[in-house]
């Protein structure tokens, strides 16, 4: 329910910026009847301000326990020894922020260092981060990360006509 | 209108058009049988791949897609036990059992032909139904479509998810993040505090890859995932022509069932093959022998989730109103190539309309001999480690949405959504709404204020039309039983600690 509230809480000051924010919006010439440009947000504001609100002080049971709209995909796998499939644990935390670090670097050096390069640096690093540490898997990681970086570069600028910048060998 | 199909389907025959197809097909298929990813995603990865085709090979590439990540759930619901997709939960109740009675391969068949003759009997009603309904609605003036806007949003909340409150913030979000840009009357700016990137308004390819596909990235590696962890048992014989007859009232029923939920905004497949498998096992007799491998279940589940494709893009080429994430991203592409689901098109664009249909059936056809072509073969998808399918797909995405409009602020956007999606899906916010929300926004607030022009600023047009008033009231009902459910269920929790007490 703490969540609940928090989520609320910022549900509402969205809510409520949306609505005063709606009121700076500069009218030109409305037509007859046309309630302008500034109702519909501020409507849609000043609603999620009060659901928010709702969703922030209303009590814990107030929320509906329909069974059928729980079924979910989880569900159906518990249990059974002999499924071929098993849970596997979600990778360590540092590799996860090294992940999402290494996504970020990704993006923000698309353009400066062409697709070929930054791709290959982010394939094979995210492929790294998300197996095991040995020097054979970082070899055969890199090894198909680039394979893979330069058929998507032959497909994006040669097979769909698309043109994007640094694509090794086109 | 038969000419034209048959035309459609001669045009779809180019080689170049077959092979895009095929290549929909194949990444849907893969999609859809992972756990985890979803005929959503696989649509949103493949929508910017279209950009460059033109019109007819670019939606014949996204139907296949959509028709193939259906269609692929039933690979892992049957070896592992877990549904690739939410769609094929009920085929895991007898598939998986005959699986492990060594009749692998009779499983994935019965299901594999299921799936065809639920998909085309979707299409039959589709084509059948969609030019009634498209003339019905050609009478909607803006009154109507600011109604129905309204009705197919309060129907998605009430219908999909169990909170109420969560699902109508998460709606109201996604209106929101529609009026952000130039209004869609009079070009006013709004909420673009002064960037040009927002003033365009934002894209709905990073907003849907991000929502659907970053999101579930952020969850591969953050959650607990699943790994094949032993050799795929992929024995047995393929289905005989007397059990396929035997079940044809079976998958006549669990289609019809399929397309009529599938219609519903909000539920589709997910639920139709559960409500299909109930009422098979109704109908049957030997009840007591369904979730113990009967093929009647598998019958059921698989021809009613692939019915539902019918049913879903019956509203979506009529009306234009998308009944969910799939098809709202589905209505996305669509308008990238130039073509407007509504009435109209029927009217306008009848070439394209038989296109799409053209694309549905040779797509239902081309699923089903791909997936009978490598029944041994497909399956092995499922033992891709992830360490290799997550970082590639993650990069799939970031140059999809670049090579949209070719602007690294897109690729922000579609991070900054994945993050959002997570987040919200996380505490328990269903994405749908959301999405719908976002699409239906400029609809909504471009036929609202058309409709109080033409009446010179009159409020009550909305509910002195007979159409758009019954719209209006439907949803209101539709609200006030889902207040009066949480109330009921509310009192009825709290009656029950005091007699625990």
């Amino acid at each position: 329910m703490t969540a609940d509230r928090v989520w609320g809480m910022l549900f509402t000051m969205v809510g409520l910026a949306m609505a005063f924010g709606s009121q700076t919006v500069l009218v030109n010439f409305p037509g007859t009847g046309d309630p302008g440009p500034r109702l519909v947000p501020m409507v849609l504001g000043i609603s999620m301000a009060v659901l928010g609100a709702i969703l922030m002080w209303r009590p814990a049971a107030f929320v509906s326990e329909d069974p059928a709209a729980k079924v979910s995909v989880s569900n159906v796998i518990e249990g059974d020894a002999d499924n071929p499939s098993e849970q596997v644990e979600p990778p360590a935390v540092w590799r996860r922020i090294a992940l999402g670090v290494l996504l970020v670097a990704y993006i923000a050096l698309f353009n400066s260092l062409g697709f070929s390069l930054a791709s290959v640096m982010f394939l094979a690093g995210a492929m790294i981060l998300l197996g095991p540490l040995t020097p054979t898997e970082i070899i055969r990681k890199t090894a198909i990360a680039l394979a893979l970086v330069l058929l998507l570069g032959w497909t994006i600028n040669l097979l769909l006509g698309l043109s994007v910048q640094g694509v090794w060998l086109v | 209108m038969f000419e034209l199909f048959i035309g459609s389907l001669a045009h779809l025959f180019q080689p170049y058009i077959l092979v895009l197809m095929l290549t929909g097909v194949v990444v849907g298929l893969i999609f859809g049988a992972l756990p985890g990813l979803s005929a959503t995603m696989a649509i949103a990865i493949m929508l910017p791949v279209t950009f460059a085709m033109e019109p007819d090979a670019g939606i014949a590439m996204l139907v296949a897609t959509y028709i193939g990540g259906v269609s692929g759930g039933l690979v892992s619901a049957t070896l592992l036990r877990i549904p690739g997709t939410p769609s094929s939960i009920a085929t895991t109740f007898d598939g998986y059992p005959l699986a492990r009675e060594g009749e692998a391969i009779k499983a994935l068949a019965t299901g594999m032909v299921a799936s065809a003759v639920g998909g085309i009997l979707g299409l039959a009603v589709l084509v059948a139904f969609a030019p009634v309904i498209a003339r019905f609605a050609i009478q909607f003036g803006a009154q109507e479509y600011t109604s129905l806007t309204i009705a197919a949003l309060v129907l998605v909340v009430v219908l999909s998810e169990a909170d109420v409150v969560k699902g109508l913030l998460v709606a109201l979000l996604g209106l929101s993040f529609a009026t952000i840009g130039f209004a869609p009357i009079g070009s006013a700016q709004r909420f673009s505090f002064g960037s040009l990137d927002l003033l365009a308004g934002i894209g709905i390819i990073p907003f849907m890859v991000g929502l659907f596909a970053i999101a579930q990235v952020i969850r591969e590696i953050s959650e607990p995932g699943t790994r094949v962890k032993s050799k795929l048992d992929l024995r047995g014989t393929g289905i005989t022509v007397r059990e396929f007859f035997g079940n044809a009232i079976n998958m006549v029923r669990s289609s019809a069932i399929g397309i009529a939920i599938g219609v519903l905004p909000g539920i589709g497949g997910s639920a139709s093959n559960l409500v299909a498998y109930g009422a098979a096992r109704s109908a049957s007799r030997q009840p007591e022998t369904f979730g113990k491998g009967n093929v009647e279940g598998i019958y059921a589940a698989e021809s009613a989730n692939n019915a539902s494709v019918g049913g879903a893009l019956l509203p979506l080429l009529t009306l234009g109103i998308p009944g969910d994430g799939v098809t709202a991203i589905l209505i996305g592409g669509f308008t990238i190539h130039g073509l407007q689901p509504g009435p109209l098109l029927f009217r306008n664009e009848p070439d394209l309309i038989s296109m799409i249909y053209a694309a549905f059936l040779l797509a239902t056809i081309a699923v089903l001999i791909v997936q009978l072509m490598t029944i041994k073969l497909f399956p092995r998808i499922l033992l891709i480690p992830r360490h290799y399918l997550i970082p590639t797909l993650a990069l799939l995405m970031v140059v999809g949405v670049y090579v949209g409009e070719y602007r690294i602020f897109d690729v922000w956007l579609m991070l900054g959504f994945g993050i959002l999606g997570y987040l919200l899906e996380r505490y328990g916010f269903p994405l749908a709404p959301m999405v719908l929300g976002f699409v239906l926004g400029t609809i909504f607030e471009t036929n609202f204020r058309r409709a109080l022009m033409f009446e010179n600023g009159d409020w009550f047009t909305f509910v002195t039309r007979p159409i758009s008033a019954s719209l209006l009231a439907g949803a209101l009902l539709l609200l006030s039983f889902s207040v009066w459910k949480i109330i009921k269920s509310r009192r009825r929790s709290r009656a029950a600690t005091r007699s625990s007490r």
